[in-house]
């Protein structure tokens, strides 16, 4: 590309190149932040608050607020058409959850700790009832080894057919 | 009240000046209005969600913890909806008053039906603390009606003729 001080006389790479006169490299704070701060708000403006305000105008404009209705008979209206706006209705819509569907959820969780409860409930009455009566061979009921026992019987045993007699234990 | 009834109303010559102003400043939004937002719409509806009663906390079972939590889902929704009343009631009140300025004393039937309601409200959910539940404004129910059978309505005063009831020692 052929840059020649005729064309651009305004660029101004070196002043010894120029001929020595002028173009001083001038010494000032950086503008970097600021130029750079300017960028961000231009690209973010036209990237989040255009899209955003094109969106509400035209809702506004071409789709506006709902007309409150009774009801027909017969009918369960869907639960975003319980809202006026139609931004409000399409947050309802695609981004909430059902009220409805949050509320059964949180019955169903409460009624899982609620069984959970009663259950522990239960078995702690089981237990008490065990530890005070202790009749069942369950928990408190401590199971006795028997093979030393009959290991003793056995040599016992054995004692009486080698001995015999009145020397029979 | 629009333009049409200033000019309905026989205006005179000042008056008629400043309708036309008026007119011609909101002109351009009137045209808007007319040839681009008003044919491009198509009305919608929307309702107003209709919640089914369900049992209310003296008829749960105690140990049905689901039915408790209805009833005291209920019992929120309720206290919404009187609080609404309420508030209601008392606008009217208060934009009657503004109205009237010195004439105040117009609005008392109002005034009458606000307190009226208003105490009906603090006998339901008044005294209970910003926690409240369900089970704590039917225990507030229950206290109340005991408390009318010794002293009669609520804010009449203690009965002094009423004495607590003596443990009958037997033999």
């Amino acid at each position: 590309m052929f840059i020649h001080p005729l064309f651009f006389p305004d660029l101004k790479t070196s002043s010894i190149k120029l001929g020595g006169h002028g173009g001083h490299f001038e010494i000032k704070p950086s503008q970097w932040q600021w130029t750079k701060f300017k960028d961000f708000v231009h690209f973010y403006v036209m990237v989040g608050a255009v899209p955003c305000l094109a969106v509400m105008f035209l809702s506004n404009i071409y789709v506006g607020p709902a007309t409150l209705t009774e009801v027909p008979e017969g009918y369960t209206p869907q639960h975003w058409e319980y809202h006026k706006h139609p931004i409000t209705r399409f947050f309802a819509k695609y981004l909430h959850q059902s009220p409805q569907e949050v509320y059964e959820k949180k019955m169903a969780r409460l009624y899982e700790k609620d069984e959970l409860q009663k259950m522990r409930t239960l078995t702690m009455k089981l237990d008490e009832l065990m530890r005070s009566r202790n009749d069942t061979q369950v928990y408190y009921y401590r199971p006795i080894s028997t093979t030393h026992f009959r290991q003793r019987e056995e040599e016992a045993e054995q004692l009486r057919d080698q001995l015999g007699g009145s020397h029979a234990p | 009240m629009g333009l049409d009834d200033w000019e309905s109303a026989n205006p005179n010559a000042y008056v008629k000046f400043w309708i036309n102003v008026l007119r011609t400043l909101e002109s351009p939004l009137v045209w808007f209005r007319e040839t681009i937002v008003e044919p491009n719409r198509t009305p919608y509806p929307y309702y107003h969600q209709k919640f089914a009663r369900v049992p209310t906390i003296d008829q749960c079972y105690d140990d049905d913890s689901l039915c408790k939590f209805e009833a005291d889902e209920q019992f929120k929704r309720d206290k919404k909806v009187d609080s609404a009343i309420l508030q209601i009631l008392r606008d009217r009140w208060s934009k009657c008053v503004l109205y009237q300025g010195h004439d105040r004393e117009v609005c008392d039937p109002l005034k009458k039906i606000y307190h009226d309601a208003e105490v009906a409200w603090f006998s339901k959910y008044g005294d209970m603390g910003y926690h409240q539940t369900v089970e704590t404004a039917y225990m507030k129910q229950k206290h109340r009606m005991v408390w009318e059978r010794r002293h009669g309505p609520i804010g009449s005063g203690v009965n002094p003729d009423w004495k607590p009831v003596q443990p009958t020692t037997s033999d």
